[in-house]
């Protein structure tokens, strides 16, 4: 027993004491709320290291979802901050964006406490994701799939035995839920960034991912007069005419849509793969939960196993006091047993491709290893052109989804917007 | 007859009752169900009383600290209040010197300022006094801030009593402090328990000053608190463990209300009726 005991801190000591640091206090600013499970296992993570370092302490700051700009301010303010995370494509497009982060290219090429180097653990495609201009100036370390999240027991009663991967497939998937008594999309009105999904799948669908950032980047406009824009909204109109989305869904507030999935009422969803933990205690036991990938436009230039994800990164901030002990901490929270350790506690999908997530998100991690590319959230209109992104796309979208103007109206809704929007830049 | 004309606002003030009643009741008895169980059982009664909902917002979301943070601001903060503007009230009200006017001006404009307007001139003084993100910083501002209303409300009352009382003792041998504390106030203590009543709620409840100002958590008082936790529930749906959070928050306003109640009725109908 004590020789296991011994081992496993021999093997916390050599994962965490690969530089020696005279006393270093690191500031670390979180994305996460205190009482958050991943903020739990990031307090035990911090512990551990410092036992492994004792002359390493944590100063944090749980900030929550408005850490990037709360730590903007205070760098403005003259605060010094070793280390914060936020999601990434809101890094990409914020403080790493503007090369106001240490770069971690060299952090990247480093020996990691498993052996190869740091950016041999990562996904690829989601390493990829974090490279801007060519320069890491952030590592992910947990992330989210958006897929259509459902419940397997009731897809079978249905009588749907094999997963769709056409879009013809899973209306006719979805026609054989309602069919059997139970609802087969829910949606919350309330949540334009949930809701934004079903457009941007289907885009990058029928069009390719690349789609959206073009239209959103032509000064005219006229690109959203492209047919696959009217035909994505024809598809996503259809899923209501239809009945698949049920009417009352319309006046649905979050968290309404998800609850009926909880209840048995409604079998799919469109949304992260923080709906399971969401949902943990809410659904009956032994509930199935499946995940599938967003399914193919037949006819389309995209690809069925592109997945739209939503990552969160540790970045550096330039001016860090104890840049380099925040690196190295960096370095320890992506070794293997440090993310297995948020897989199991927080149940969150993590940036490191040897570890297994946990059961009721596993469909999600198999989606994430079979992507040909993990996309940004909006398909990298959030980095590009964030306040386009909110006040103008996804504004607008909500509105053709929820049935409040048509869709000639919003494609004429965004052909002047974007046209204003380039004008007034 | 009377009643028949009075009816309809009967009506209306036992519908607002109900409604306030029904709402406080529906959170309470959230703060006891399952997960499962809050969002579709409306106001039936739990099935189970769940204490774990208050130990995890306690302990996890950390209320207990905030709470004691806010006891000890909110309760120094209105001994303070009352330290100053109690006498600065009798003065203003009863002594006759040049300038009176003018100074019980300057408090009713001193509440007319509107709050965000000086986040930035009292975050520059506390950051120049080395006091920002600390309790001590937050208490003084909540004094300063305090200061105009409850004189104010203070004047009301002092002018209210009678002046003949203050010559009696005055003649029998009293200095004006003496007046003051040993006659004038007892008499003024309905109106001191309204002040320390409304300022007890509303520095209680008080959230953008506390957010402007402080920055640690373990600094945070419990609107702070309250709100980080329901950051923190709404992303693992633990809306008993929120709602938890709301009744140990709302529940010394209503037990300081319950017990002051009389005092601050008193005190706000006093001089109403000759």
């Amino acid at each position: 027993m004590s020789h296991i005991k011994l081992s496993g801190l021999s093997l916390i000591a050599g994962l965490t004491a690969s530089v020696a640091f005279a006393e270093t206090e690191i500031t670390y600013w979180s994305f996460w709320n205190e009482p958050e499970p991943q903020a739990q296992v990031l307090k035990a993570l911090m512990d551990e290291y410092s036992a492994a370092n004792p002359d390493v302490t944590f100063n944090v700051v749980w900030n929550g979802r408005q850490n990037q700009t709360t730590v903007r301010n205070a760098l403005a303010g003259g605060t010094s901050i070793d280390l914060m995370d936020a999601d990434m494509d809101g890094l990409n497009g914020g403080l790493v964006g503007q090369g106001a982060a240490v770069p971690l290219d060299g952090l990247v090429a480093s020996d990691s406490p498993d052996g190869g180097t740091v950016g041999d653990a990562f996904y690829p495609a989601l390493l990829a994701n974090a490279e801007l201009n060519g320069s890491v100036g952030q590592l992910p370390y947990a992330f989210y799939t958006y897929q259509i999240f459902y419940n397997a027991a009731q897809l079978r009663d249905a009588g749907v035995s094999e997963i769709p991967s056409t879009w013809a497939g899973y209306v006719d998937a979805m026609k054989a839920v309602k069919d059997s008594g139970v609802n087969a999309i829910a949606v919350e009105s309330d949540i334009a960034f949930y809701n934004i999904n079903w457009l941007n799948y289907l885009l990058a669908r029928i069009a390719g991912p690349d789609f959206l950032l073009k239209a959103a980047e032509d000064k005219t406009g006229e690109t959203w007069r492209d047919p696959a824009v009217s035909q994505a909204l024809e598809l996503e109109a259809a899923l209501w005419a239809d009945g698949l989305i049920p009417e009352e869904s319309r006046g649905y507030q979050w968290p309404a849509g998800q609850q009926t999935l909880a209840f048995g009422e409604t079998a799919t969803e469109l949304v992260g793969s923080w709906l399971p933990i969401e949902l943990a205690e809410q659904v009956e036991e032994g509930f199935e939960w499946g995940a599938m990938n967003f399914p193919m436009v037949e006819g389309g230039k995209g690809n069925v196993n592109d997945t739209i994800i939503y990552a969160v990164s540790f970045a550096v901030p330039e001016g860090a006091e104890d840049a380099e002990a925040a690196q190295d901490f960096i370095r320890f929270a992506l070794s293997k047993s440090a993310q297995q350790k948020m897989a199991d506690d927080a149940l969150i999908g993590v940036a490191n491709a040897s570890v297994e997530w946990a059961d009721v998100i596993s469909d999600s991690r198999e989606a994430v290893a079979n992507a040909t590319s993990l996309l940004s959230e909006n398909l990298g209109l959030k980095v590009a052109y964030a306040d386009y992104s909110s006040n103008i796309y996804e504004a607008m979208h909500n509105k053709v989804f929820l049935g409040q103007i048509t869709a000639d109206e919003f494609i004429n809704g965004m052909v002047e917007q974007t046209k204003g929007y380039w004008e007034n830049r | 007859m009377t009643l028949l004309r009075r009816l309809p606002a009967y009506i209306a003030i036992w519908a607002w009752v109900a409604f306030t009643v029904a709402a406080i009741l529906w959170v309470v008895m959230s703060a006891f169900k399952s997960k499962r169980e809050v969002l579709r059982s409306g106001l039936k009664p739990p099935a189970e009383l769940r204490w774990e909902n208050f130990e995890t917002a306690w302990n996890v979301g950390r209320l207990g600290e905030f709470f004691s943070n806010s006891v000890v601001i909110v309760c120094l903060s209105v001994f303070l209040i009352l330290l100053v503007s109690t006498p600065a009230a009798y003065v203003l009200s009863r002594a006759k010197f040049r300038g009176r006017e003018a100074l019980t001006n300057l408090f009713v404009i001193g509440m007319g300022i509107p709050i965000p307007m000086l986040f930035i001139p009292i975050f520059g003084i506390l950051a120049w006094l080395r006091l920002s993100d600390s309790l001590t910083g937050l208490t003084i501002v909540f004094v300063a801030i305090s200061i105009p209303f409850t004189v104010y409300l203070l004047t009301g009352f002092f002018a209210s009593l009678p002046s003949e009382l203050e010559a009696a003792s005055l003649l029998d041998g009293c200095s004006d402090f003496q007046t003051f504390r040993y006659v004038m106030l007892p008499m003024a203590m309905p109106g001191v328990a309204t002040a320390a009543i409304l300022n007890f709620i509303w520095l209680w409840n008080e959230y953008q000053l506390s957010l402007v100002i402080l920055n640690s958590p373990e600094n945070r008082t419990l609107p702070l608190g309250l709100y980080s936790l329901q950051n923190a529930m709404q992303y693992t749906s633990d809306w008993p463990g929120l709602f938890a959070g709301v009744t140990i928050v709302i529940i010394p306003t209503i037990l300081v209300y319950a017990i002051l109640s009389e005092k601050m009725i008193a005190g706000m109908t006093m001089g109403a009726v000759k």
